[in-house]
């Protein structure tokens, strides 16, 4: 457990772009990942806005069948592989070593190394938009046989394949790295149990990623194996095997897209609060299975193929909302009694907790073997999965944001701007998404390029279409908020909203190795509070003993008494 | 235990619980695969931090004052930036051309010599 560290000059110091992409330093990497996550959001973003284009009106020729499968496919991708999951991975990159107050993360340089695979992954599988039959478009999950060669020809689908097996690789090498850092660089005292909130959904998405994503690689590589003519995937049996190696991978990675946002925003709201977070055993115990739980519900994506225990796979999805519920009681539970102060941060952790709900509520009915017959391939599903990744863990994500964002640059972010951001993001994420539970009980199935008049549809998805107008206001405004409190600084001080954990307890930004000045006592996941409330509680006997007249000598007579 | 290894062990229970629960309920050789694959890899990441600090797990939690021992982290390292972007080179070879393979193959060695010389100067005593 060796915490402190000065650098030593192992290589000529560069400066520049080349000094920050070759730096070992966790923050320097882990800021690396989430602008590049960042610039996928945009660019995945871009695309759901000529999908909804395309399908404002009835039979819209925006863009060619083939220009709009590739879209759908590339659009979800970038969403899962480039944007929300290496973002989760990223911020704990950043904040795990100065939460646990350490001075570096484990093994800085394959951290490094998987930062530049998981962005070459990227890369190569954007690159496919530029090659003559265009990206993959065989959907985010390229099922077999579609994926094959014979159905999806061309030199984009094979980019696509490369470039999730490098992403994956990346983003496994780089969760490695969290999960030993978490194990092993603590800071003494800072037992298990005495992790912030916001590290222990770390260490168990690192968990998750480390269990899952060997089976996304195998199953990808295989895949690309299968279209160079090797037959692996063979016949119905074939298509399942590797629809359940995927899946392994493809529920998984859903709660790595949860977790770490839950993470922020259940440490937005505690710090906004100013209480601790409510029952955090319970919700560390919680995590812990809810994690392994999510690593045991994947086929039911595949209730309709025939090919599953059905059963199983009901009762462990639906399991699942005994954790959720107990994280849910937490929230509840910090927020009664405490001291609410209503920032941007806490509003949009509020915000994530309810839109998420929305979202965990009709995956309950859709872990019914039952009902998900009647929704699947529906635009149910496109509902219920945009409220649980878009209008949930994007709105945590924003929580963090506004929340961390003062500690990462020193400045803080506009308060007004945040609420433009706040409510145009909501009501474009409730405009876009909710149409969308309507479309699918009306019977609009998904992954159509035009649809033909249809009593209902058109309505609906004209309102969908403006939604996601409004979202990319939404995201606007944000980058506004970002260049305006970028440029004329807001100097936000080392802990300008009185944190509970240790990266509050050091400057704004931080230094090389984190931590210039001693890290105070560890004796519970929020040792800043702890001291704020010891000295409270010195003040307070002090001011006794004055009212009693002791004139803070000695004890007063209360505190004598036994 | 200081070692590391008990939320490791700790979840990997949890996963064999539920692998014995499918194989019970499904006996489906892939999904049961799958799930020994994922035990595996957390049995073997616990049973190395546990063999990597033997002592640690003997001695169990350090006490709250414990001063922190110094440990040396490095700056920077082009060796690992270069050999992550020469995997990314030979497997974008194998859809791009075969002459990148090559490269990234090229490129991939010298790194791997870069970043022997790193560690090296990493365990040089300081001046």
């Amino acid at each position: 457990m060796n915490v402190t560290a000065p650098a030593l000059p192992t290589a000529p110091r560069l400066s520049g772009w080349l000094g920050a992409a070759t730096s070992t330093d966790h923050k320097r990497i882990g800021l690396n990942m989430i602008l590049a996550s960042l610039a996928f959001f945009l660019v995945g973003g871009v695309m759901a806005l000529m999908m909804r284009t395309q399908l404002a009106t009835p039979d819209t020729r925006f863009v060619s069948d083939e220009t709009y499968d590739a879209l759908f496919t590339m659009h979800g991708s970038t969403m899962i592989y480039l944007f929300v999951t290496p973002m989760a991975i990223a911020i704990g990159v950043y904040l795990v070593p100065l939460q646990i107050g350490a001075a570096t993360i484990a093994a800085p340089r394959v951290a490094l190394a998987g930062s530049w695979t998981w962005l070459s992954g990227g890369l190569i599988m954007q690159s496919g938009w530029l090659t003559e039959e265009g990206p993959g478009r065989a959907g985010w999950f390229s099922y077999v046989p579609l994926s094959n060669s014979s159905n999806t020809p061309g030199v984009g689908q094979d980019l696509w394949t490369l470039g999730v097996i490098l992403a994956a690789l990346g983003m496994l090498l780089v969760a490695a790295c969290v999960l030993a850092t978490i194990l092993r660089h603590r800071a003494p005292g800072m037992a298990v149990l005495r992790m912030p909130i916001f590290t222990w959904t770390e260490l168990v998405t690192a968990l998750m990623v480390v269990g899952a994503f060997p089976v996304l690689i195998v199953a990808m590589a295989l895949l690309y194996a299968e279209r160079m003519g090797a037959h692996v995937y063979m016949g119905y049996t074939g298509a399942i095997d590797y629809q359940d190696m995927f899946w392994f991978f493809g529920h998984p990675v859903v709660y790595v897209m949860f977790f770490p946002y839950l993470g922020a925003a259940a440490e937005a709201i505690a710090v906004n609060a100013h209480k601790r977070w409510f029952g955090y055993k319970a919700f560390v115990a919680s995590m812990l299975a809810f994690s392994a739980l999510s690593m045991s519900v994947w086929s039911h994506h595949m209730f309709t193929t025939g090919g599953v225990t059905n059963q199983y796979f009901a009762f462990t999805s639906t399991a699942l909302v005994v954790p959720a519920g107990i994280e849910y009681f937490d929230m509840i539970g910090t927020l009664v009694g405490g001291a609410l102060v209503f920032r941007v941060s806490m509003l949009f952790a509020l915000t994530f907790f309810v839109q998420f709900l929305i979202g965990g509520l009709s995956g309950i009915y859709l872990a019914s073997p039952v009902l998900d017959y009647q929704a699947q391939a529906s635009y149910i599903v496109i509902g219920h999965f945009h409220y649980t990744l878009f209008a949930g863990s994007i709105f945590g994500f924003f929580a963090g944001v506004y929340h961390w964002f003062p500690k990462v640059t020193g400045a803080r972010l506009r308060e007004g701007l945040g609420r433009v951001h706040l409510v145009l993001l909501t009501i474009g994420t409730n405009m876009t998404f909710a149409p969308m539970f309507f479309l699918g009980e009306k019977g609009m199935p998904r992954r159509i390029a035009e649809y033909p008049e249809h009593p209902g549809w058109a309505t609906l998805n004209l309102v969908s279409s403006i939604g996601s107008g409004v979202v990319a206001l939404g995201v606007a405004a944000f980058l506004v908020n970002v260049v305006v409190s970028l440029r004329e600084r807001e100097p936000a001080g080392d802990d300008p909203w009185l944190g509970h954990t240790l990266e509050w307890a050091t400057s704004s930004p931080p230094p090389r190795h984190n931590f210039d000045r001693p890290l105070p006592p560890i004796t519970s996941y929020a040792p800043l509070l702890d001291l704020r409330e010891r000295a409270a509680e010195a003040e307070g006997a002090h001011a006794r003993r004055l009212a009693a007249g002791s004139g803070g000598l000695g004890p007063s007579p209360a505190e004598r008494s036994p | 235990m200081r070692g590391g290894a008990l939320p490791l062990l700790a979840w990997a229970c949890l996963i064999g619980a539920l692998m014995t629960a499918n194989a019970i309920w499904t006996g489906d050789t892939i999904q049961i695969e799958s799930f020994a694959g994922a035990l595996a890899v957390l049995l073997l990441w616990a049973l190395a931090l546990t063999a990597s600090n033997r002592d640690a797990a003997r001695r169990g939690a350090p006490p709250a004052g414990e001063r922190s021992r110094p440990q040396r982290i490095p700056d920077l390292s082009t060796g690992a930036v270069g050999a992550a972007l020469g995997v990314a080179a030979a497997v974008f070879g194998l859809a791009f051309g075969h002459f990148l393979i090559y490269f990234g193959c090229g490129l991939f060695a010298l790194s791997l010599g870069r970043l022997a010389l790193e560690l090296r100067a990493e365990k040089e005593p300081r001046e």
